[in-house]
Order: C-alpha cells, then structure tokens, then sequence
C-alpha cells in the first residue's frame, strides 16, 4: 500500500508558508547506461526501446542505441528477432500468449569504446490473465466539493477470482496517452479478489472531461509483481521527491542485467502483458 | 540462563566489595526538599553537610530525595541547599542522631525578577560523574521564541549541542548522529512512541503541564535502556500543594489551560489542556475544499500526587494527546498517543528509597475514508503499538562515598501493524507478541576529593512471542523475498519465536570524573546501548503513519558502543559554564531499506529490510549563563554521521558498500539563545542558528520508461543542500502590577526571512520530458509573526 502523499502535502500546506523556487544547479555526469524497454503483448507485436542514458540536467534527449541485436525468448526458446526501426525502436511480429514466459536478450559490440559492450539479459515474466471489460460510460455531473463539473467516465469489470493477479491501468485522451509518473496506475487483487467493480463495489471512476466530444480510451492489462514495483518505484522517485515525507532517492532498477554480472543492471524493464480495451465518446 | 548467573554473581560480588570499604554510619541527614511557591519536588539540589570533619555533598534525586550519610560522632554542622535561581538554604543543626528534614526553596529574585544567585557555589555540574546531561526547565523554554510562540520542548532540545533535526517541520530529534528512533521519550516514565504534533511543527508536551527535563547523549545510568541514543526524560507537574493556581496561554492558533492545586493537606492534583484551531480560519479562504476540512490537535494532562505519612508516595498521571486530519468525506486522518503512569515511592529507613511504577502507553493511528456517500469504497487502516511496564528500582545511600541503584524492569510490547475494515474488503496483519527483561545495577563512587566514578552494568533480553506464523526463506540465497519465500511456521500464544538472552544483552555503563580544581572537571564515559524495537520508517522525516516492528526472525537488535571525553569549566560559582566534549559512536544492526521498499501494510516487512552499520563522532561546546539579566547559551557542534550497507547482492548493498552520510549529517551546528530582562515589565530574547545544509542525492544521468523520464541515481546522499541560519526574535511585556494581569509575548520566527533549503528536487516539463529544472523546497520561507497572551492566577 502506498503512502498518501497528498495528504500529508495538503496538510503542510494548510499549516506553513512554505515555498517552491527554481535554482541554478550543476550535476556530475555519471557513467553511461543502456535503457532497454520493451513488452510483448496480445494486442501489438514485440518490441523495445533501446537507448544510452544522457546527463540528467543535459536537455538532450536519449541517443538510440545503433545496430543492436535484440532477441526475445518465448519459454527459453528464442521465438522473435527485433529489427533496428530508427531512433531506437526494435520492433519484432511476435504476439505473446497467456501462461508463457517471455525474456529479451540484447547485444551490443564492442566497437565503440564510449559505451559498455556485452549482453544484456531481462528476467522471465509469464504473461498474466486479464478479464474483458465489461460496459465503459460516461455520466455528467455537476460543480460539487472534491467535483468538478464535467463528463466523468465509468467501467465496469470483474477482477478474474484467484488470488495473484497484478494490472496496470492506462488512458488515452483523444488518442493522446496520460501515462507520466502522474498517471501511473497499478495494482493487485489482495483486496479485491474476485470483486466486480460496478456491482460489489464502486466502477472504475476512468476519467473525468470538462467538454463533450473527447474520446476516452481504457485499457487494463495484466503484469507482473516486478513490473507493479518497478512503476510504483518511478512514482515514488518522480513524484514524491523533495518533501518532507519523501523516501530516500533509489536506484530505478527493472528486470534487465549484465549476462556477465548480475549486479551491472540496464535502465529499463521488458515485460509481457494482456491487455483488453474499451473506448467512449463523451456526449456533445 | 547461564549467562544470567554469571550476571548475578558479578552483582553480588560487587556489592560485597564496596559493603567491605564502607564504613557503618549511625547518623543519616535525608528528606525532600521542594519548591516553596508550588511544592514540587526538586531534583538535582545541591546539598551540603559541613561540620568539624569536614564538607560532604550529596545531590537529590529525580524525587527531590537525599541522604547524607555522617560519619559517628558528629553533633553539629550545618546544612545547606543550593539551587540555581533559589535562595539557599542554610540549617544549623545540632542534635545527634538521624533527622528527616522537610526543605522548602524560595526564588531568589531582584527587583527586576531576575533570578539572582546569594552565596551559594552551584557546581554540581563539576562534581557529578554525569556528563553528556542537559536540563530545561519549563521556566526556560518559555523564555525561548518558536514558531507561533508555543513553547515547545522538542524544538528547544535542538538548539543543544549535538541535537538536531533534519530540518524546519521535521518530527522528532536527532542526538549525536542517531535517528529519530533511536531517542526515548519518556513523560512520567511512560514511552512515548510520537512526540510531534501536525507532523512535526509542535511537541506533544504542553509546557504549562512540564515541570522540567533531562536529556541523556551519553553515560546513560543504567536504569535507563532500550534505546540507542539518547533517554529524553519528561517530568509532568505535580500539583501545586501550597495553593491553587491557573495558568494558560491564548495564542492565534492554538490555547491552552492549566489548573492545579491541593485537593487535602497530602494530596495535590494538575490537570491542563490545549487545543489547536487551525481549522477554525479556513472558510475565511472562501474555498470550498477547505470548508469541509478539519486541521487540529488536542492534548490533556493529569496528575495526582498523595503523600501518605513520611516514607511513602503516590503518583498518578496520564497524557491523551490526538491529530486529526479529514478531507470532507474523501479522507479521515488521526492519530494520537495516551499513557498512564502509576508510581509509588517508599523509603526503608532512611537509605533505602524504592521507586516502584506500573506504566500504560498506546499509540495509534487511523486513516481512512469512513464517510464515503455511497458506502462503497470505505475503509480504515489502523495501526497500534500498547506498552506494559513494571519497574521496580532501588536507591541504597550506603555510605557518604557509595551510592547504589538497582532494579528491574519488564516491558510487554503488542504490535499491532495493521488492520484494514471496510464494506468490500478486510485484512489483518499478523500482530507482534514480545517481552523486554532488564535488570541493572549502578553505583556512584566518590574514591576521594578528586575522582569520582559512576560504574553499573545493564543486562536486557527480549523474547519475540507467538501466536504468530512466521515466513521462511530459502536459506541458500541471502535475498529475502517473496520469491524466496518457501513455507511458514506457526508458533502458539505465548510461544517463544526467538530470543535474545546471550551476553550481547550486557550494557556496561561507566563514568568518570576528575576534579581538576575546584571549579573545573575533566569527565569521560562510556556507555552500550542495545535498541530491540524499531520504527519502520523509510521517509526524510518520520511520519505519523510509520510502524514499530520488534527484534525476531529477521531483525536483530540494534546495539552501540559509545565514548565520550570532556572538560567542563565554570566561572563564578557556576553562574558562567562552560564544557566541551568528544564522543565517537559505533553502531551494529541498524535497520535500513532496500532500494524502492514499500513499507505501509507490508504483512511480510522482513522483504524490505537491510541491515547495516553506522558511526558518528563530533565535538561539542556549550558556554552558558544560568541567572542574571542576561542567561543563555551558545553551543557549536562539529559532527559526522554515517552508514554503510554491505551485501552480498546489489539489492542488498547502497552505494556499493561504501560508507554514505546519513540524512541528519550535520558538520556545522551552531546555536545563540539568548534572554534579557530589561526592566521589571519587559524582556527581550533571540535565538540565531546556523546549520550545515543536510545530504542529499542528486542523480548523475536521465532514465526513460514508455515516455517518462526518471533521474538515476547511483550515490546516496553524495551532495548537500545549502545552509540553514535563521534568527528569531520576541518580547513579554508583564500587563498589571508585577505581572498579575498576565503577560503578553509577541516575536517573529526567521525575521530576516530566509528561505531555509530543506531539500532540493527535480521538475520535468509534461511536454517535454527532457526539460528539467530544479527546485530547492524551503518549509518556512516568510517571516512568522506571533502574539500570545499568558495568564497566570
């Protein structure tokens, strides 16, 4: 269970005059890291992201990472080959299946001294179960305290019975992804093992549009513990950071390490999901 | 248990020894010696026996308690008390034999109403063994501007050496390089597992109800246990038994109320409130979220004190403080601490004295959405830790060179971590059973004129009891985790899990002091400390919501090995001191967190803890005045404070294994207290700090995951933030004729506004995740004004 942080920032606020105010700050470059990102799914085929870390004040984006070999593994069997697209994307065909354990692979030569070199190799994640989503709607309610006016949009979706199960929630505004730290949404069914959100408790309360005409699009998807930690841990870094409640900044480690070394471990994580979507228009 | 017998043959054989050197004293002079306008007990009282044989002092305990022991013989002498700001007392006695004396001391006051000092030498500080020791009376703190002009106990310790916080609005206290945790605080001898209110900004002690405090850096004296760093001992009033008399305070944002007084001739009673009313200004915003938010904190005191005959007491006392915090009917928050203290103090004779306590102490917390409309989402996390605590201590004054204590203690712990209740969905974490046995022995030895020595050994053990059903883990990987977790074992009610009984639960204890002349003293000491419960806290600063998890499967007890040298100096009689001391600090054990651990409602908490060990040394000075127009203090320390975490994994390793400076890293300290008294109506006071800035972790490259940027971070706490310096000012002018129709006390915290970096962090820009600025945070960036009204009748 995490911290509710925002309590704790509206009580301090309520109480002090405290202040926010923007510096000037020099950091130390620290050695170069390769991000490999990357998921195999029902719905798109397998890819990943594979790019070298920049300075983190530097206002450079990322370099990608060129020529790459980049594998994935369905059961320890290799089952795909990532093609270099460009600007860092590998994309495979590979569509993943419930119950299989998928892994990615990279290789990097050694014929640039400036980057490490070697093969880096992601943990197995089986690839979890996901219920279809049952009805998506959106109601229109009025100005009230802790509600803005505005087009709320609801789902309604039965949790699959057994404990063990982990997803993930992700939204898109006219086709546009809300996924930074803000909306990072993840969770597991110790609470709510078998519920139906809609029926035995309240529905997924999705989004809320001031205007008529947004189109809201809805996805659950199943992943694993490491993924649900490895999110909660860029939430916690990325947004409760600075404060007084804050916890102690920490290495973002996934899932991806050195073949060679375990403790040299890539930025990044690459994971399998299954994913069910819905989509609804508000009302003019 | 064979660890135990030898402990109780060492006892034994030590009483035997100095029960040989001694000498048999026919004569006793003992008694109390009180506070003439209230009747309270005075501890520490400088008393002096001199006759034809010569001087021999003794100091009164905790209770306002002494014994001189004379030697055969002697017939008339004359007995003094000496206490700072009191007149001293002075007796002629001559009749032979044992006396029990009642002593009253009177303030000693000028024409200003300042405390002066007539004839009197108040050295004790030169002659007592005890060093690493600071005392504030309420008195004192009062005369210290604070934030919002509440006097505030916790706030006031951090302007002494070697204390500090890990900045404005932080909860709890950091001494000498050790974490919040690591302080017991106790009011009336009673644990208190959260001493902040509204997170940090007030104590939970209402000065009105404080009589005074001590706090222990180091050379605990054996009595005191279970805690690394430091013993924060809170004594409540007592009731004035000379009259009744209401005191209180209305200040913008909070008041508070005190009433005491005698009930018959043997029994006074104290009882004060306070309230916060924070909330109360909230719809002048005219937001609408505000008006259905509630902000406020309350406390009340108690106390009753019974006098039955001359050799016995009784106290009772209690102390139920809340938060709360609610949002309308999206969130309820609160949380709050009640103890209960029970106290009898006997005398056999005249050189035994028996304190004997049952204590209560409970802390919780709730957090939860109990009025949701629809019912549907409710829930209530709540969390609880209950203490029972017997002690039973004696004081033997067994002869004018050796004085002894030695008790027992037994501490039952019942955690309770979590509890969630709701429409949808309940679940319980397991609770924690366990059980804390120490005994001790102590004794105080003045070897001649010069040296004194104060030596005792503790022995604590701690038992983790069932009923309870233990994880276990894979026991070829040293990473502890869910997915090494094989099995479990179930223990039954009562059943022993696991115990700590070996000789590492020994905690010798030493002190020295040598008197170099009379006005000047060379200490040291030393002291091991063994902490058995933790709080499981992985925030810059504690939080109201963080849980104490207790020493068993997977959590060893935490211990330290301290020493610490110093030479104290005064001037004029002790009106002017001054003292320097070293300490070096090494700890084993400490509990730290692995990397992104997740802390709250963890029903298996032993997957994201690491171990580790920490050091800290430092040097601390302090020139104070005590009385006169002018009093206060100065203080600088010069400290470190570090860590290392060493495992064999990168997940059970920071910054590779390297020592790292902990979050309380302070290595500039300094503090000005300072108060005037200009005329009879009117005094002035400051304060001014300065601090190093605290560690902090800056990252050295930019990580991304599906369009969110991250910073990566590789050394902790490898950067500082800047300084922290502030000045406080405030006034009390006396309103009527010497002050009878109250006092007004007006002041600003941080006059000159400065905006105090309590940490620095990284914003990104939405659209453009490779946009970051950094922001420094400050908690109290303006000027705070204040303005109190206090009544005394």
């Amino acid at each position: 269970m995490k911290f509710p942080s925002f309590l704790f920032g509206l009580a301090t606020l309520a109480i002090v005059t405290s202040c926010q105010e923007e510096i000037d700050l020099e950091l130390p470059d620290g050695e170069t890291r390769i991000i490999i990102n990357g998921a195999v799914s029902n719905l798109e085929p397998a890819y990943a992201h594979i790019k070298w870390t920049q300075p983190y004040l530097s206002g450079v984006e990322n370099q990608p990472v060129i020529g790459a070999e980049a594998y994935v593994y369905e059961d320890g069997v290799v089952a795909d080959t990532l093609i270099d697209m460009g600007d860092g994307l590998y994309q495979g065909d590979l569509f993943g299946e419930q119950g299989k354990a998928y892994h990615i692979a990279v290789t990097v030569s050694d014929a640039d001294e400036s980057h490490p070199n070697g093969t880096w190799l992601s943990h197995d994640e089986t690839m979890g179960r996901c219920l279809p989503i049952d009805t998506m709607y959106s109601i229109e309610l009025p100005d009230a305290p802790f509600q803005p006016a505005g087009h709320y949009v609801y789902a309604h979706w039965q949790e699959a019975p057994g404990e063990g199960d982990v997803y993930r929630i992700r939204q898109w505004y006219n086709d546009s992804l809300a996924n930074l730290p803000y909306n990072i949404q993840v969770f597991d069914d110790s609470f709510i093992d078998g519920i139906v959100f809609g029926t035995d408790i309240q529905p997924f309360d999705v989004a809320r549009a001031q205007e008529g005409g947004v189109k809201i699009e809805f996805e659950i998807g199943s992943i694993s513990t490491g993924l649900q930690s490895y999110l909660e841990l860029i939430q916690d870094q990325t947004l409760r950071a600075g404060s007084l409640f804050s916890p102690p900044p920490a290495p973002i480690v996934g899932n991806i390490f050195h073949e060679d070394d375990e403790n040299d471990w890539a930025l990044g994580y690459f994971y399998s999901t299954w994913r069910q979507r819905a989509v609804v228009v508000t009302p003019q | 248990m064979k660890q135990l017998s030898i402990l109780s043959r060492a006892s034994f054989a030590m009483m035997l020894w100095f029960l040989g050197t001694s000498t048999i004293h026919a004569q006793t002079l003992s008694g109390n010696v009180r506070d003439a306008s209230n009747g309270e007990d005075m501890p520490s009282v400088v008393m002096t026996w001199t006759s034809s044989a010569g001087t021999t002092q003794a100091l009164t305990n905790a209770y306002g308690y002494f014994v001189i022991n004379l030697p055969n013989g002697i017939k008339e002498g004359t007995l003094e008390a000496s206490f700072m700001g009191y007149e001293t007392y002075s007796k002629k006695l001559t009749k032979a034999g044992s006396q029990r004396l009642a002593i009253k001391l009177r303030e000693s006051v000028n024409e200003l109403g300042v405390a002066t000092v007539k004839g009197a030498k108040l050295n004790e500080n030169i002659t007592t063994t005890q060093m690493s020791v600071n005392k504030i009376s309420s008195k004192q703190i009062k005369k210290i501007p604070q934030f919002l002009g509440e006097a505030d106990v916790i706030k006031s310790l951090t302007l002494l050496p070697g204390v500090t916080t890990v900045g404005e609005g932080a909860s709890g206290f950091n001494v000498r390089g050790g974490n919040a945790d690591q302080n017991l605080i106790l009011l009336d001898q009673a644990p208190v597992y959260n001493s902040s209110h509204l997170f940090g900004f007030f104590s939970i002690f209402n000065s009105d109800a404080v009589s005074d405090l001590t706090l222990y850096k180091g050379g605990m004296p054996s009595r005191y246990g279970g805690r690394l760093s430091s013993v924060l001992d809170v004594r409540q009033k007592e009731g004035n038994s000379e009259r009744f008399s209401t005191s209180g305070g209305i200040g913008l944002l909070s008041s508070r109320l005190m009433v005491e007084g005698p009930i018959t001739d043997n029994v006074s009673a104290m009882i004060a409130g306070r309230r916060s009313y924070f909330d109360l200004f909230f719809p002048l915003f005219d937001v609408d979220e505000l008006d259905q938010t509630s902000l406020y904190f309350y406390d009340l005191n108690a106390k009753v004190n019974a006098k039955l005959g001359d050799n016995d007491r009784l106290f009772a006392s209690a102390y139920f403080g809340r938060d709360n915090v609610s949002l309308g009917e999206l969130f309820a928050f609160g949380w709050g601490n009640w103890t209960g203290t029970l106290r009898w103090n006997h005398t056999f004779g005249d050189q035994f004295f028996m304190n004997t306590s049952y204590v209560y102490s409970d802390y919780t917390y709730q957090l939860g959405s109990p009025k949701d409309s629809s019912g549907a989402t409710d829930f209530l996390l709540e969390s609880r830790i209950r203490n029972h605590v017997n002690t039973v201590g004696f004081t033997w004054f067994a002869n004018q060179n050796h004085t002894v204590e030695f008790g027992v203690q037994n501490t039952f712990y019942d955690f309770n971590p979590g509890q969630i209740t709701g429409r949808a969905f309940e679940k319980t974490l397991q609770e924690e059973f366990a059980d804390e046995l120490a005994f001790y022995v102590s004794d105080d030895w003045k070897v001649n004129d010069r040296l004194s020595l104060s030596y005792g050994l503790r022995y604590s053990s701690f038992y983790n009891l069932g009923a309870r059903d233990v994880r276990l883990y894979d026991p070829s990987t040293s990473i502890i985790s869910d997915e090494t977790a094989t099995g479990f074992e179930s223990y039954a009610d009562g059943e022993v899990i696991r115990s700590f009984t070996d000789l590492n639960g020994l905690e010798p204890r030493l002190a020295l002091n040598y008197r170099l002349t009379e006005q000047s003293a060379w200490k040291i000491s030393y002291n091991r400390n063994r902490q058995y419960i933790h709080l499981i806290s992985n925030t810059t600063s504690a939080t109201p919501v963080d849980v104490w998890r207790p020493a068993g499967t997977y959590i060893e007890p935490a211990t330290v090995n301290q020493v610490a040298t110093g030479w104290n100096r005064n001037w004029l009689d002790g009106v002017i001191r001054f003292s320097v001391e070293g300490y070096y600090k090494t700890y084993e054990n400490l509990v730290d967190y692995k990397n992104g651990a997740d802390l709250i409602f963890s029903e298996y908490i032993e997957t994201e803890l690491l171990t580790g060990e920490g050091r800290s040394y430092g040097l601390e000075f302090l020139l104070e005045k005590k009385v006169g127009k002018l009093t206060g203090w100065a203080a600088y320390t010069l400290g470190r404070s570090e860590l290392r975490v060493e495992g064999d994994h990168f997940i059970n390793t920071i910054n590779n294994g390297d020592w790292y400076p902990s979050n309380y890293d302070k290595l500039h300290d300094f503090t000005l207290v300072a108060n005037y008294q200009v005329s009879r109506r009117w005094d002035v006071s400051a304060n001014f700090i300065y601090m190093s800035g605290r560690a902090i972790t800056y990252p050295d490259g930019r990580g991304e995951f599906e369009g969110i940027t991250y910073p990566v971070y590789s050394n902790r706490n490898g950067a500082r933030t800047p300084p922290t310096h502030r000045l406080d000012l405030g006034a009390t002018y006396q309103l009527g004729k010497n002050g009878q129709a109250g006092s007004l006390a007006f002041g600003g915290y941080n006059v000159y506004a400065r905006r105090n970096p309590y940490s620095v962090f990284f914003q990104q820009d939405l659209r453009d995740p490779t946009n970051i600025s950094a922001w420094q945070l400050s908690i109290l960036a303006t000027v705070v004004p204040y303005l109190t009204y206090n009544f005394k009748f």
